[in-house]
């Protein structure tokens, strides 16, 4: 049975009402100001180590300056908690492996590969081997997982679950010791990111050493009869949600972790 | 700092040449990946025909007119995934590029990248293509790890953040994307399809937006109106020119697979005017700011606006 995560907000402040046995995913993929502090951070590790459950940190891509934040924050990690870092930033992934080689890390839903636009679903112009190209991505090359695990310690791939490609999985591992974890995350596909956040003016949110995350306060719905489905933006990233009976029967097997959100992350 | 431009066919090469080219990529989408995946999933993300060299002959006299000109050509197969069974054949059609002239070849797909990293090619060079988000000097190393021997960064850095990944590459040079093309969207995180036979991509579509709650602030549904329906053919990074060069980065890349061939060439004529100017003024950065303005200006017809801006530290749409 996969484990089952749920989103509790980038501080992980819903971590304490998460029910019994769900494991708690906090941070975020997109954006490096909803990162939690190192305080809340350990709080949240703290909670999940008294609920023995796991505890999922989404970190998103850094500038230089940035990816020095992440350092404070993975030495308030405590020991013993059950923690997996999703990692979307390559040089993220890399200080990881050399600075906190006991840290478990995955590639995250931005550098799967995978494409999420609703316009796949409802494009007349791909044949059937286009569409299913789209749900293609590392997690599906045998020559990727094995250097990346080899070499960068990677131990999961974070995906969505799209109604394209799901024999993409079909070469993926099943769940067992040793083998890289597979986290299925529902029901927000991302379907792009952008480094100017709306909500600040539209400027780099790497010009604000902190910001108000007025984000936060409520998405916005984007509709536009070609795209085959609306789009939901939350500062700087567009999800396409995507129904959970459209998970795939054979992705749902291969899963390690099943990572729900109830709201936009 | 070299200036690359597209190209398309062999008889523009010459023209471009004499605008300021002196290095070229190109789009070749070989038969076996158009038979599997049909017109619109290309392995060069380029979905219309325009925008691809259209056959090997073609791409043989592009490489013999640039060879004449001492302008190296690079190939891109930058769509990513590449499923398993395409990466033997993708490595092979590379093999053959190389042995045709091909300098280069631009990849985005990880498993692409290592399998040329094993085939250990005498000359040929792998650029890391901007789709791998490169935004810090971790991700350069990473990349030349994989088998980089050239790194795109991200469209949206500053030329702060470059001159600092610059300093740290330890010998990888890096390439910046600085003319036509930009685009709202960090190309490596965006998973749009760009299927509409007119051209009118996701990313610049208007859409109807509707807040979902009540804490919306004022001014989010203009921001993100903002860069709906802009012509990326206006965009540009000209004020940035003279200190991309002094911090060192190898090549500035002008976007325009597909472009009539003077479209490509009044881009490299004015990033080349805008270098030629910098390397005699040593300009600081505000004086860059101003030539870049007027070289735009005089590009383009009209001011810069800041959607259309590769760097917005310029100010744009402001003359000081």
């Amino acid at each position: 049975m996969p484990c089952t995560y749920r989103y509790a907000g980038p501080d992980g402040e819903g971590a304490r009402n998460l029910p019994e046995g769900v494991g708690c995913a906090i941070g975020s993929e997109y954006c490096v100001h909803l990162l939690p502090s190192a305080g809340s951070l350990a709080s949240a590790a703290e909670t999940c180590i008294a609920r023995d459950t796991p505890l999922l940190l989404l970190t998103p891509y850094f500038r230089d300056g940035e990816l020095k934040r992440l350092l404070p924050l993975f030495r308030a990690i405590p020991g013993g908690a059950d923690v997996d870092v999703a990692v979307n930033d390559w040089g993220a992934l890399l200080v990881l492996r050399a600075l906190f080689p006991g840290i478990r890390r995955s590639v995250g839903r931005l550098l799967s590969g995978q494409k999420r636009c609703p316009r796949i679903g409802a494009s007349p112009r791909l044949n059937d081997a286009g569409r299913a190209w789209h749900g293609e991505g590392l997690f599906s090359s045998a020559k990727a997982r094995s250097w990346l695990g080899k070499e960068m310690g990677v131990s999961g791939y974070h995906v969505d679950s799209l109604p394209w490609g799901p024999q993409s999985f079909g070469t993926f591992p099943d769940p067992g010791d040793g083998t890289p974890r597979l986290y299925v995350h529902s029901p927000y596909a991302v379907v792009t990111v952008s480094d100017s956040c709306p909500w600040i003016g539209g400027a780099s949110s790497a010009s604000l050493s902190s910001c108000p995350r007025s984000c936060r306060q409520g998405p916005v719905r984007l509709r536009e009869v070609s795209m085959g489905g609306d789009m939901l933006q939350r500062g700087k990233a567009r999800f396409h949600p995507v129904r959970l009976d459209d998970l795939p029967p054979g992705v749902s097997a291969k899963a390690h972790g099943l990572v729900y959100y109830e709201d936009l992350p | 700092m070299l200036i690359l431009s597209p190209v398309d066919r062999a008889s523009e090469v010459a023209e471009l040449c004499d605008a300021g080219a002196e290095e070229f990529y190109a789009g070749y989408v070989p038969p076996f990946w158009s038979e599997a995946f049909g017109p619109v999933v290309t392995c060069n993300r380029r979905s219309f025909a325009e925008a691809s060299v259209s056959s090997l002959e073609e791409l043989d006299a592009v490489l013999f007119e640039a060879a004449l000109r001492d302008a190296s050509v690079h190939v891109a197969i930058n769509a990513s995934p590449l499923p398993d069974r395409m990466i033997p054949p993708m490595a092979d059609l590379v093999e053959e590029l190389a042995g045709r002239g091909v300098r280069g070849v631009i990849v985005s797909d990880l498993p692409l990248m290592l399998s040329l990293r094993d085939r250990r090619f005498r000359r040929l060079e792998v650029h890391a293509s901007t789709l791998f988000s490169a935004f810090n000097g971790g991700t350069v190393a990473f990349l030349r790890r994989a088998g980089a021997s050239r790194v795109v960064l991200a469209r949206e850095l500053s030329t702060a953040d470059i001159s600092a990944m610059a300093s740290v590459a330890r010998g990888t040079p890096l390439e910046v994307i600085g003319f036509r093309g930009r685009c709202p969207n960090i190309e490596g995180f965006c998973t749009h399809l760009h299927d509409d036979p007119r051209r009118v991509w996701p990313c610049e579509l208007r859409y109807d937006k509707t807040p979902e709650g009540e804490g919306t602030p004022p001014g989010v549904l203009e921001a993100i109106g903002r860069n709906e329906g802009v012509d990326r053919f206006f965009s540009c990074g000209l004020c940035a020119v003279p200190i991309l060069e002094r911090c060192g980065v190898h090549a500035l890349k002008i976007v325009g697979r597909g472009a009539e061939t003077e479209r490509k060439a009044s881009a490299a004529r004015a990033v080349a005017s805008m270098r030629a100017w910098g390397r005699e003024a040593s300009p600081d950065s505000r004086a860059c700011g101003l030539q870049g303005k007027a070289v735009y200006r005089e590009t383009f017809g009209r001011r810069c606006r800041p959607e259309n801006c590769y760097f917005p530290e310029f100010l744009p749409g402001e003359d000081g």
